[in-house]
């Protein structure tokens, strides 16, 4: 036991002799480890290397001179440039995780651009078809326009030619009327042309002058499109009365063929043989029998006003 | 004879020790990476604002000392002061990228949230 007391006495003196190494030096190894064994030793090695010769200088010094002052500045200098490495990797770390951001924002960016390029691309396309159907209903309104304009300027035309046609007839009447009987009568506008100037007596073919104011007649019917016709046939009293309605038609065919031949349209002419059967003047004078014997055009009302 | 000799060595010893040159280098170098420090701006991070001032201290320190003639003494302050301007410098970069990167990364959170919708 007391051998062993003496050997550890002897060890304790020698540590003594020995000189400890000055705080900063202490400092700067320690800080020379962290660095080389983190991320500084990784991402920044020629940096590590710097600060391992800044200590290998230190502690140089430390063995030439113990701690002497020069030791202590150059243990500083060491411990700064392990901590530099450090701090240079941090500024690395954050460097790549800015880089990181950076990318992800073009990522997003890309996609976001993307995004609007297809929100525009559709924009465009409603506008488009917006236009198009701004058209098609500016078109259809146009045409519409000009559909009312042309019914307008037609039925101008039409009212014209009514006023001319009606002009027309209103001559043609007073034209007729020197010719003929014409009166206004429930049953239309009746022309009453006397049988003696238009068929000899007993016979139904025109004479030469019947044919003059029929063709009067005709120009004043032709005017008149949309009125049926009824010519009617009559007699006097003389003779048999079935012979008598012969007759009638006869004439009132008679005159229908002429009038059509002028250019009446022979659907809506009807020809009837009245015969005896209604006279308008005594049958017992010769006046009065030559009054029956007569041909009567009964022109309908407008079809609009019946 | 021995009088002159006398004089000599003093006049040797004397310019042995007085001549160690004036640091103008170091102490250019130093001011330079301490500039540099503040201009980074040192001061938005605690450590490196730390830094920055023992690189002044220490640059204040070494001129009293140049002044006063310890030209080697002043060289190691300088030496000192360089490494924590410098220190100062990077750290203070460090801090400004991880401020930067933390504000991107936010902003692409932000995007990606927007995206998200």
């Amino acid at each position: 036991m007391k051998i062993l007391k003496l050997a550890l006495l002897t060890i304790a003196i020698a540590a003594c002799g020995e000189t400890l190494p000055p705080k900063e030096l202490v400092d700067a190894r320690a800080a020379y480890d962290r660095a080389a064994s983190g991320k500084a030793g990784q991402l920044h090695p020629a940096q590590v290397y710097e600060a391992k010769q800044a200590l290998d200088k230190a502690e140089a010094k430390f063995k030439d001179e113990g701690d002497a002052p020069d030791t202590k500045d150059l243990s500083y200098v060491a411990q700064r440039k392990a901590q530099y490495a450090e701090a240079m990797a941090e500024y690395t770390l954050a460097d790549q995780r800015l880089a990181q951001a950076d990318k992800d924002m073009r990522a997003l960016t890309g996609r976001a651009l993307e995004s609007a390029q297809a929100a525009l691309k559709k924009s465009q396309e409603d506008i488009e078809k917006q236009k198009q159907m701004t058209e098609a209903e500016r078109l259809k309104a146009q045409n519409a326009a000009a559909d009312a304009e042309k019914a307008r300027l037609e039925a101008e035309k039409e009212r014209q030619a009514r006023i001319e046609a009606e002009k027309r007839m209103k001559q043609a009447l007073e034209d007729l009327a020197k010719i003929a009987a014409i009166k206004e009568e429930q049953r239309g506008m009746v022309i009453t042309l006397t049988g003696n100037v238009l068929f000899e007596s007993g016979k139904w073919a025109l004479l030469p002058g019947a044919q003059i104011k029929l063709n009067e007649v005709a120009e004043a019917l032709k005017m008149n499109k949309d009125r049926d016709i009824t010519i009617e046939g009559h007699t006097d009293n003389q003779g048999n009365r079935q012979s008598n309605v012969d007759l009638g038609q006869h004439r009132a065919e008679s005159v229908k063929d002429y009038i059509v031949s002028r250019g009446v349209d022979g659907s809506r002419v009807k020809a009837i043989g009245i015969g005896q059967d209604r006279p308008i003047a005594d049958n017992s004078s010769p006046e009065g029998r030559a009054n029956n014997r007569r041909v009567e055009i009964i022109v309908s009302p407008p079809k609009e006003a019946r | 004879m021995r009088n002159a000799l006398f004089v000599c060595a003093a006049a040797c010893l004397l310019a042995c020790g007085g001549s160690y040159p004036e640091p103008k280098e170091a102490a250019a170098s130093t001011e330079a990476a301490v500039r540099s420090a503040s201009e980074v701006g040192a001061e938005k991070d605690p450590t490196a604002t730390l830094h920055l001032k023992y690189a002044k201290d220490q640059s204040e320190e070494a001129k009293k000392l140049i002044s006063d003639g310890e030209n080697h003494r002043a060289e190691m302050v300088l030496m000192r002061a360089k490494a924590d301007a410098e220190l100062s410098l990077m750290l203070a970069k460090a801090h400004n990228e991880k401020e930067q990167a933390t504000k991107s990364e936010a902003e692409v959170a932000e995007q990606r949230r927007k995206l998200g919708k």
